[in-house]
């Protein structure tokens, strides 16, 4: 194993280790205080107004219609087209939907490579392209790689550039904006150089996969490969620490919050876990709240102001 | 020019209806409430000046709701300042100030967040990115987070799902807690408690106009209709916006006469006779305490149910009752219920006789208050419902600016203060556009704050219309047996 293999390693352990450790933070943070925001897609018969369920004379005493699709029409246009972002800043969308549908075609391509590497490795490797499954592997391996890094690349001229002259976009754009933007056009452009001037692409790129999952060195790459699978390992271990962790962030911020509309009825689950917050002890610092560390939360709101008191 | 129709209006694109203007910094800067007041700080239970060390104060109740309030975690991390959000703001559109862009005004937030919570913070301690909590900064947060009505309009635009309200409420409780408030909200939350309403009326006050009420009723109507006060016993605890006591008392005889025919015993009370939560607007201790007063209301006057009057974010307080007070199950309807509910319940159940060319006169169109619609319940169509019952011309406004997409009245948030006149105004015009591209005369609306701020705006901006209540209408169309 040589020092490439180390860091490859390191840096995909890192970024599993932090994003689970995030989302379990996450999924233990307590309740988010209930308040949905309409339209949430998965009440059948209202999402399509914008209406609720609540607005039901008695709504609790109505079964809640769910309607198990509503969500997925929602995200699955947004997650794979960037739909909000046409629909809303539809300037922008031209580069980030590249930028973004890139990633996606380079993922998918991760997995067909282990695939390919696996299939190398049971003997029936990919690069003999005997016309069969291999074959199609082969090509569409390639194709991938082509098609996602130029987009990619695209895309990320686009971002830069509309970052850096629309003044509305360049007002609330950070340095780190840029940085990311330049960061993964550059894994998009070294991909892209490196699959067009390297005759053995194919097989180094199987190759890195093969040592990989051997826990051997990876095979002698060209200086452009290098650069790259160096880029892809920075990317890696940075990502968690960058707002680019909205790729799970996500799924809270509008299936636990925005869309999150469970009742708090009677003898619900959520209840039971709404009293439990009611009742913690209150700790927080600031010494007007009255906290002493044993008052619960009902004591401290339900007692009246001290000086109306007097 | 490209034009489109709807209802009947042509619509220029280039009307001000919902127009980007041109950017100008810090165009807003200067228009900035007034502070609290010690004496009405200290007896809400907040400090009456800057807390001491209050920079350090202010990291460390910062990393507290971070770890308290799973929201504010999840939006200071997931920002890609795409803009989607740019241009969704009604504060934005009438001033053109960048920091009133919702991206901008959490990035005044986000960036003290990137300071001292992210690892960015930690090894780029200089950077613009990362801003240090001090002077300068909190003079912002005090402008621009007092600058947002909290109407939750820019997050349905948000790809990330990123509430700009819960930003604006941590930041408003974090100022709150270092002794930084508006002397407006504050003063309103002391009123609450010391007279149970947010205008400071007194009981003895409260009691007169009921009275002055049921006279204006009998002059009216011939009829001895009452508009009770501390019934032991009705069925129906009202708690409305104050305000429909002492200024939009049309809503109130709306509601007196609409009891009347439903034969419903009612009451209002008191010591809680407001829905209203101004807490929501300073910080969540006073939030929880206010709300706590309803049901204390309820019990002491032991009444069946609850029904939450004409007013936006009262309803959205409200419905948030059984999460924010507990349990409501010594009432005989456990859960939070509006008027509008209540009143579309009995039209449909054919308990009234209604004229609808008593509203012939009026050309209604009818705007979402943004907590009765997006931001809470998603209640669209009962007050929808009692209009067309009860009116022959009613007009929809465009539907860019409707519903789920309908526009801040401008005064919303705890931003009814005269001081902000100038930002009121500017966030009312994109709703004041569009009600004067429907040609109405009637602002049909069932929040206080809304009638408070259109009362101006409407005029300001020319529109021709007045502002009033959907039971004004039903007050109208009813016809009472004798």
């Amino acid at each position: 194993m040589n020092i490439l293999n180390i860091a490859i390693y390191f840096s995909v352990l890192l970024f599993l280790i932090t994003v689970f450790s995030k989302i379990i933070k996450i999924i233990k943070a307590p309740l988010h205080l209930r308040w949905e925001l309409y339209p949430v897609p998965h009440e059948k018969g209202k999402a399509h107004y914008g209406g609720s369920r609540l607005e039901e004379v008695d709504w609790w005493t109505k079964p809640m219609q769910h309607d198990v699709l509503g969500d997925w029409k929602i995200m699955l246009p947004e997650i794979i087209f960037l739909k909000a972002v046409w629909e809303h800043n539809k300037s922008l969308w031209w580069g980030t939907f590249p930028f973004h549908f890139a990633l996606y075609m380079l993922f998918t391509n991760v997995v067909l490579c282990i695939i390919a590497a696996l299939m190398n490795l049971g003997g029936n490797t990919v690069l003999n392209q005997t016309g069969g499954f291999d074959t199609l592997m082969y090509w569409l391996i390639q194709y991938i790689v082509w098609v996602g890094s130029a987009l990619g690349v695209l895309g990320a001229v686009k971002l830069f550039s509309s970052r850096l002259f629309v003044p509305g976009l360049r007002k609330f754009s950070a340095a780190s904006h840029y940085f990311n933007i330049i960061l993964i056009g550059g894994i998009y452009l070294t991909a892209f150089i490196w699959s067009v001037t390297d005759i053995s692409f194919m097989n180094n790129l199987i190759g890195i996969y093969t040592g990989l999952i051997t826990l051997n060195s990876i095979p002698e790459l060209p200086f452009i490969a290098y650069l790259d699978v160096w880029l892809i390992v920075l990317f890696l271990a940075y990502l968690p620490f960058t707002h680019m962790t909205h790729f799970f962030v996500k799924y809270f911020t509008y299936h636990k919050i925005r869309w999150e509309d469970s009742p708090n009825v009677s003898g619900s689950k959520m209840q039971a876990e709404i009293s439990s917050l009611l009742n913690q002890p209150v700790s927080w610092s600031a010494p007007h709240i009255g906290a002493d560390g044993r008052k619960t939360w009902v004591a401290i709101a339900s007692a009246a102001p001290e000086k109306i008191k007097k | 020019m490209k034009r489109k129709v709807y209802n009947e209006v042509i619509y220029d694109e280039q009307t001000p209806l919902l127009n980007v203007p041109e950017l100008v910094d810090n165009k807003t800067s200067n228009t900035v409430c007034f502070k609290s007041k010690a004496k009405d700080m200290e007896p809400i239970n907040l400090p009456t000046e800057r807390v001491p060390d209050w920079q350090n104060k202010a990291v460390e109740l910062f990393g507290e709701m971070l770890d308290k309030y799973k929201g504010l975690r999840l939006f200071m991390d997931s920002c890609v300042r795409c803009g989607s959000c740019s241009d969704k703001c009604h504060y934005f559109l009438g001033t053109g100030d960048p920091k009133n862009m919702p991206v901008s005004r959490q990035e005044l937030m986000r960036s003290v967040y990137r300071k001292y919570f992210t690892m960015q913070g930690k090894i780029f301690k200089n950077s613009k990115d990362c801003v240090a909590f001090d002077d300068n900064i909190l003079k912002d947060w005090f402008t621009y987070f007092y600058q947002c009505s909290e109407c939750r309009r820019c997050c349905v635009f948000c790809p990330q799902g990123i509430d700009t309200a819960e930003v604006t409420m941590a930041a408003r409780e974090i100022m709150a807690r270092l002794g930084v408030g508006t002397k407006y909200v504050t003063e309103v939350v002391h009123k609450v408690y010391t007279t149970g309403n947010n205008l400071g009326i007194w009981a003895p006050a409260w009691i007169d106009n009921c009275k002055f009420l049921e006279e204006e009723l009998i002059e009216e109507t011939g009829l001895k209709i009452p508009l009770p006060v501390d019934v032991n016993g009705a069925e129906v605890l009202l708690v409305p916006p104050s305000a429909d006591n002492f200024v939009n008392t049309n809503t109130m005889l709306g509601y007196a006469k609409m009891f009347y025919a439903a034969g419903v015993s009612w009451t209002t009370s008191t010591f809680c006779n407001e829905g209203g939560n101004f807490g929501m607007f300073l910080n969540y201790h006073n939030y929880k305490t206010i709300n706590n007063r309803i049901l204390k209301a309820a019990r002491d006057l032991n009444v069946k149910y609850i029904l939450w009057g004409e007013c936006g974010h009262a309803w959205r307080a409200g419905y948030m009752t059984r999460t924010l007070s507990g349990s409501m199950d010594f009432l005989t309807v456990k859960y939070p219920k509006h008027v509008c509910q209540f009143t579309n319940e009995m039209i449909k159940k054919g308990a009234f006789k209604l004229d609808k060319t008593a509203n012939d006169h009026l050309k209604v169109t009818y705007h979402d208050p943004c907590n009765v619609a997006r931001a809470t319940t998603g209640m669209l169509e009962p007050p929808r419902d009692i209009i067309r019952a009860t009116c022959n011309n009613f007009k929809e406004m465009h539907p860019d600016t409707t519903r789920e997409k309908t526009f801040c009245c401008g005064g919303g948030g705890g931003m009814l203060a005269d001081e902000l006149m100038s930002m009121r105004m500017a966030g009312s015009k994109p709703r004041c556009m569009a009600v004067k591209a429907t040609g109405a005369n009637y602002l049909a609306t069932p929040c206080a704050i809304c009638k408070a701020n259109f009362g101006e705006s409407l005029k300001f901006w020319d529109t021709g219309a007045v502002v009033g209540g959907v039971h004004d209408l039903l007050s109208n169309a009813l016809i009472l047996n004798h």
